[in-house]
């Protein structure tokens, strides 16, 4: 599989510099903004998230991925390629939003742990999630299909979330608060969300045939 | 051992079907797969390959059936599709590098050799490259990894009559070794005929015919002759004819003929298109 990981090295240096560059400003913009406002650390976690789709769209346009299967790779090796590139990214991403997290709020004078950690803990959220939800659309149907079930799914979660917002009149953005079992249980929920998005992608492209 | 045996091979799709096909390649030789767009050549590839599943059928790739650990298979298959397939932003040399940690058997010395013969430059894009240099590109890829078996879809469509030779030249130099087996696909037929061993014609899915090139030529066979010169042709040695008010031109099979009556060779080309006629 090294193979595959290594073309999808070359491309993200060719095609993905800008992604790379939009990540860098976000994460240096975090700094510059108020506490409350958290868009500019979520962001870069969620951008980075559309890293393999991307590639997967630009494997799509120069038939490789009809090419591929006709080298000795199996599906599912084809598939993890995909998720472990973008694991790589995110947590490189991950990372460095968290050390600028921790050095914003250390500038500020505002560094509590428990804040802290809460805001870890739904970037890590966001970061197995972002990509989690639109590789089994795309694996199953291809890229310009499965953005559009992609772009339906994502209506759908988040018009779910405004409503869950309006039940509870929480305000997640602002008002993340430390709990003991939320935090871990947010972090896990996630990292099942990205290993079952895995597991159905791979379901999905077994079955796939390259015509 | 035969390099491919298809047997009993059926896959529908929308619109089409691949109807029981049965097809040998010997080691050492070189099958042509004759048929116009959408005549199933494609999809039989796709087949061999395990990239489409079939319906029923069996397939025997180098002796193992290609149901069974088909990825190790695929190391000892060179594939050429008719786009390639190659990253639009790979250079030649970072090509080298992906294909190095793919194939178990790859040679960097077989590669860079095959990239100086084919005058194909290092360090410019995929994207670059005319049709002919990505063609003989993805030719060199197929080649550098200890093919026994060389499956190419339409890989000499699009090429410039230099450029095909060269191909030709190449794939006649591969063949050289006993064990290497070739199964090209094409519309083009003139580029089957100086390379292979094998004709198989495809239509609508169905195998018209599978036989060796040099057979198929010894037995037919094409005369010009009057109108009266044909009538005294056995009916069923006549198998296609067309004429004009200069006279008689028909698709016969020599054996029948009169020794009186001229009998010119026949292109592949020509029997292919009087296949087809008849299949309709």
């Amino acid at each position: 599989m090294k193979g595959l990981l290594l073309k999808d090295f070359y491309m993200i240096l060719k095609y993905c510099r800008a992604y790379l560059i939009i990540i860098a400003v976000f994460i240096l913009a975090s700094f510059l903004v108020n506490d409350d406002n958290l868009f500019f650390v979520f962001y870069p976690c969620l951008f980075s998230g559309m890293l393999p789709v991307n590639l997967i769209s630009y494997d799509e346009r120069s038939k490789w991925n009809e090419y591929s299967g006709t080298l000795p790779y199996s599906k599912s090796q084809i598939v993890s390629g995909k998720y472990i590139i973008g694991l790589i990214v995110q947590i490189i991403v991950f990372i460095l939003t968290g050390i600028a997290q921790a050095v914003r709020m250390n500038m500020n004078g505002n560094f509590e742990l428990n804040d802290y950690l809460a805001i870890i803990a739904m970037i890590l959220f966001m970061s197995c999630v972002s990509s989690s939800i639109s590789l089994p659309f795309i694996f199953k149907w291809g890229v310009e299909k499965g953005r559009l079930a992609n772009f339906v799914t994502i209506g759908f979660i988040f018009a779910g979330s405004l409503i869950a917002s309006k039940l509870f009149e929480s305000d997640l953005q602002t008002e993340v608060t430390f709990n003991v079992i939320m935090l871990p249980a947010l972090c896990i929920l996630g990292i099942a969300i990205f290993a079952f998005s895995w597991y159905l992608s791979t379901v999905f492209y077994k079955k796939r045939e390259t015509n | 051992m035969n390099a491919l045996e298809i047997r009993n091979l059926s896959k529908s799709l929308k619109g089409f079907k691949l109807d029981n096909l049965n097809l040998t390649l010997p080691s050492g030789c070189v099958m042509g797969l004759i048929g116009k767009n959408g005549a199933g050549k494609s999809t039989t590839i796709k087949l061999i390959l395990d990239m489409l599943h079939k319906d029923s059928g069996t397939i025997t790739i180098l002796g193992k059936n290609n149901d069974d650990n088909i990825q190790l298979t695929k190391e000892d298959v060179g594939v050429v599709l008719d786009e390639v397939g190659i990253p639009e932003c790979l250079t030649a040399k970072q090509v080298g590098k992906v294909m190095k940690y793919t194939f178990r058997n790859w040679s960097d010395e077989e590669y860079a050799c095959l990239l100086h013969k084919f005058s194909l430059p290092d360090n410019k894009q995929f994207k670059d490259f005319s049709r002919g240099m990505k063609m003989k590109l993805g030719i060199a890829v197929a080649m550098s990894h200890g093919s026994k078996l060389l499956l190419l879809d339409e890989a000499t469509s699009g090429l410039d009559p230099v450029v095909r030779d060269e191909v030709v030249e190449m794939l006649n130099d591969f063949t050289r070794d006993e064990t290497h087996s070739i199964l090209i696909s094409s519309h083009i037929v003139s580029d089957l005929e100086k390379l292979c061993d094998y004709i198989a014609f495809m239509h609508n899915g169905k195998l018209l015919l599978c036989e060796e090139k040099d057979k198929l030529l010894a037995e037919y066979g094409v005369i010009h002759c009057t109108a009266q010169q044909l009538g005294e042709i056995a009916p069923s040695a006549v198998k296609h004819k067309k004429e004009s008010s200069y006279g008689v031109e028909a698709i016969v099979l020599r054996k029948a003929i009169p020794t009186n009556i001229n009998i010119s060779p026949i292109s592949i080309e020509e029997l292919f298109v009087f296949m087809v006629k008849e299949a309709k």
